[in-house]
């Protein structure tokens, strides 16, 4: 056997950013930034500026269109915001001097729950429905259905003077999280879901802002440039309590920092305000994509479920950040159907698919959905909508992607028809008076041509070419 | 997903076991039904539903140890061809499918601790899918002189339509050649692919159906992201 041949060393694929001003009725006021940013399954919250004794709130659908809600102007002055979805409406929260309103979006009423003066850090619990606010030596515990505090989680105060905490969030498994700072030095706390105490991990620094990974426990710290390490992010196993390498290198100090999640890619977004979002690939530990934009600001907020990203605009609003993972099979197929050298920019960020097995993302040329056997097929934007809604062809609660499995090709003409084959059936489009009809016709497996094989034919036979 | 399967077993060997992830042995395994054969010449099993592991124990058959000829076991789902090629010996290969019903389905080797070192050829193929009318290219990845050591696991399975295949490596570093083609294809790449240990390696050709060079991840998972990368050529 030959020698293997040395190894040529690559690159990581790159993420590409693509973003989308959100539209006219999205900014709160023209020429001034929101000061707080939170995300749902239905629409972005923009919150800012304080005009007078009241706090603009716009609520902006997910193409950039000013809801029913549409601007709103809150008495009071509000400077964070955080929001829990529910089945039929959302609950907002704005945090402000010494209250906590609670805001609901759709009948306009707010619920004050009163809190001491220095209340800062909200987060929001959205599997037990529940809000945290950051005090002096622990963190409330709001009920937003019942409009009242419940008990509150004991911060400890180390042998450091620790202020109250700067930040604080809450993981996906309920994991609280809170940067404490104070005059000789900083902290993590961290709090574990139906934990009534907090363990503390104290920091050589005072970071930014931090980041919480749930699964990997780590914790991602936006750190300044030191006189031997440069501006970035450090990560501290949280187990340790150790640093894990050395600082991941940044173009300036991060202002924010946002994980958002896709399959088994984890990626950091790290905000640079004036200079741009760069994108860091956290197994790899290095900056993998880059939008260079003076418009970047501050404040960040992820749309998990839509693998979206949404970032206050310096100047006015708010824009969408659309992730394209390069040389996924997603953004091959796509570059190889595209008419141009350019590649094409996405319509929505990569979602898991309904199975749960692998990847999807819309394109202006139909949804591009990624399989292990059939690897990356468009998918007719007609006919992805079908498959992705809860009703399937066949009677039953089984949604249509159950019903269908995915697609194994590209949608395709055939007469006059639009075909889309999935491993379950397929679906048509017939042009007829008064629009498309889409119908959904279960098929057979392929089958084994098994009675007629003989020992000879096995190698054929499971090469494919019995059939 | 499809969830049956044709697993099959020729040449001078025999298995001396058909067992199940739960402990279950042939007949018993949920799914699994012999299919007789007029000459009598193979062994041949329908499966159907999900299953974590069918584990074939095949050794030399009757009469046929040290014998020349090799044999032939492999699986076939209508996307999904997995074929081993090895020389009968009288310690048994435990040749697997696994993750069958599922679009993780994948084939694996491994030698019991007592047994000597062998080579393996393994040959992976992505079939046309589902009989959609513009889906007609095969993609075929073949590994040649696979040397497997005793308590060595090495698992394989196909990924984006067949475009990548993943070798997962429970064992020590193993080197192989790679020969990868479309099948009725003549531009096939042949080069040698070092399969670490513990890892999983990504193995993709830039191109369909002549592959040029192969690009290829090492990932400490399956599921993991790489943590190395580069190009291979022939």
């Amino acid at each position: 056997m030959p020698a293997p041949p040395p190894l040529t060393p690559g690159q990581p694929d790159p993420v590409m950013l693509f973003d989308i001003a959100l539209g006219p009725g999205a900014t709160p006021s023209s020429q001034a930034e929101v000061t707080g940013l939170a995300v749902d399954d239905r629409a972005a919250y923009l919150l800012g500026p304080v005009v007078g004794e009241s706090t603009q709130l716009a609520v902006v659908d997910k193409l950039g269109q000013a809801t029913t809600a549409g601007q709103l102007s809150i008495a009071g002055r509000w400077t964070e915001i955080s929001v829990l979805p529910g089945p039929d409406r959302s609950l907002l929260a704005l945090l402000g001097s010494g209250q906590l309103g609670i805001h609901d979006p759709v009948s306009g009423r707010v619920t004050t729950v009163f809190l001491p003066a220095q209340a800062r850090g909200l987060a929001a619990d959205i599997d037990r429905r529940l809000f945290y606010v950051g005090l002096e030596a622990e963190i409330a515990i709001v009920d937003p259905d019942a409009g009242r505090r419940l008990c509150g989680i004991a911060l400890p105060g180390g042998p450091t003077q620790l202020g109250p905490p700067e930040q604080l969030l809450c993981a996906e498994n309920g994991t609280l999280v809170a940067l404490l700072g104070g005059a000789e030095g900083a902290a993590v706390a961290i709090v574990e879901p139906n934990a009534s105490q907090a363990e503390v991990i104290e920091l050589q620094n005072g970071p930014r802002s931090l980041c919480y990974d749930d699964r990997s426990g780590l914790v991602f710290l936006a750190v300044d440039a030191t006189a031997i390490e440069p501006a970035g992010v450090a990560v501290i196993d949280r187990d340790s309590g150790r640093r894990i390498g050395g600082v991941i290198q940044t173009s300036l100090s991060p202002a924010s920092l946002t994980l958002l999640r896709c399959g088994p890619r984890t990626h950091l977004y790290a905000s640079v305000p004036g200079a741009g979002l760069e994108v860091i690939d956290v197994a790899r530990r290095a900056v993998v994509g880059r939008l260079c934009a003076v418009w970047v600001g501050a404040f960040a907020a992820a749309d998990q479920a839509a693998g979206e990203l949404y970032i206050a605009d310096r100047f006015a609003g708010a824009r969408r950040i659309l992730p394209l993972i390069g040389g996924s099979p997603i953004a091959r197929h796509v570059t190889r159907n595209s008419s141009t050298e350019q590649i094409t920019p996405p319509l929505s960020g990569p979602r898991t698919t309904p199975d749960g097995s692998t990847e999807m993302q819309k394109f202006d040329i139909g949804t591009v959905v990624a399989s292990t056997d059939a690897g990356a097929v468009i998918v007719d934007p007609t006919h992805a909508e079908l498959w992705l809604s809860s009703d399937g062809p066949a009677p039953g609660p089984a949604s249509a992607a159950d019903q269908l499995g995915n697609p194994v090709g590209d949608t395709i003409a055939e007469d006059d028809h639009l075909v889309t084959y999935f491993e379950r059936g397929l679906m048509v489009t017939t042009p007829v008076t008064g629009g498309p009809t889409t119908v959904a016709v279960p098929r057979f497996e392929a089958s084994f041509n098994i009675g007629a094989l003989g020992v000879a034919d096995e190698l054929e036979f499971l090469l494919g070419r019995e059939q | 997903m499809p969830r049956s399967a044709v697993i099959i077993l020729t040449g001078p060997a025999r298995a001396v076991k058909i067992s199940d992830d739960s402990g279950r042995c042939n007949c018993t395994i949920p799914g699994l039904q012999a299919i007789p054969l007029i000459d009598g010449g193979a062994a041949l099993y329908v499966v159907d539903g999900e299953h974590a592991q069918i584990r074939y124990d095949v050794v030399a058959g009757d009469g046929t140890v040290g014998a020349p000829g090799q044999y032939r076991w492999g699986f076939r789902t209508p996307g999904f061809v997995a074929l081993v090629t090895a020389a009968a010996t009288a310690r048994p290969d435990q040749l697997a499918a696994e993750h069958l019903g599922t679009c993780r389905r994948a084939v694996s080797i491994a030698l019991p601790p007592d047994a000597p070192p062998k080579a393996f050829q393994l040959q992976l193929v992505g079939l046309p899918n589902a009989g959609h009318p513009l889906r007609t290219v095969t993609r075929q990845f073949q590994l040649d002189d696979l040397p497997i050591e005793p308590s060595q696991r090495l698992s394989a399975r196909l990924d984006d339509g067949g475009r990548e295949l993943h070798l997962t490596n429970h064992g020590p570093t193993t080197t192989a050649l790679l020969t990868t083609g479309s099948c009725g294809n003549s531009g096939s790449t042949a080069c040698s692919v070092t399969i670490e240990a513990g890892m999983t390696t990504v193995l993709r050709p830039t191109s369909w159906p002549s592959p040029g060079a192969i690009r290829f991840e090492v990932r400490d998972t399956p599921t993991s992201p790489a943590h190395r990368w580069g190009r291979l050529t022939a």
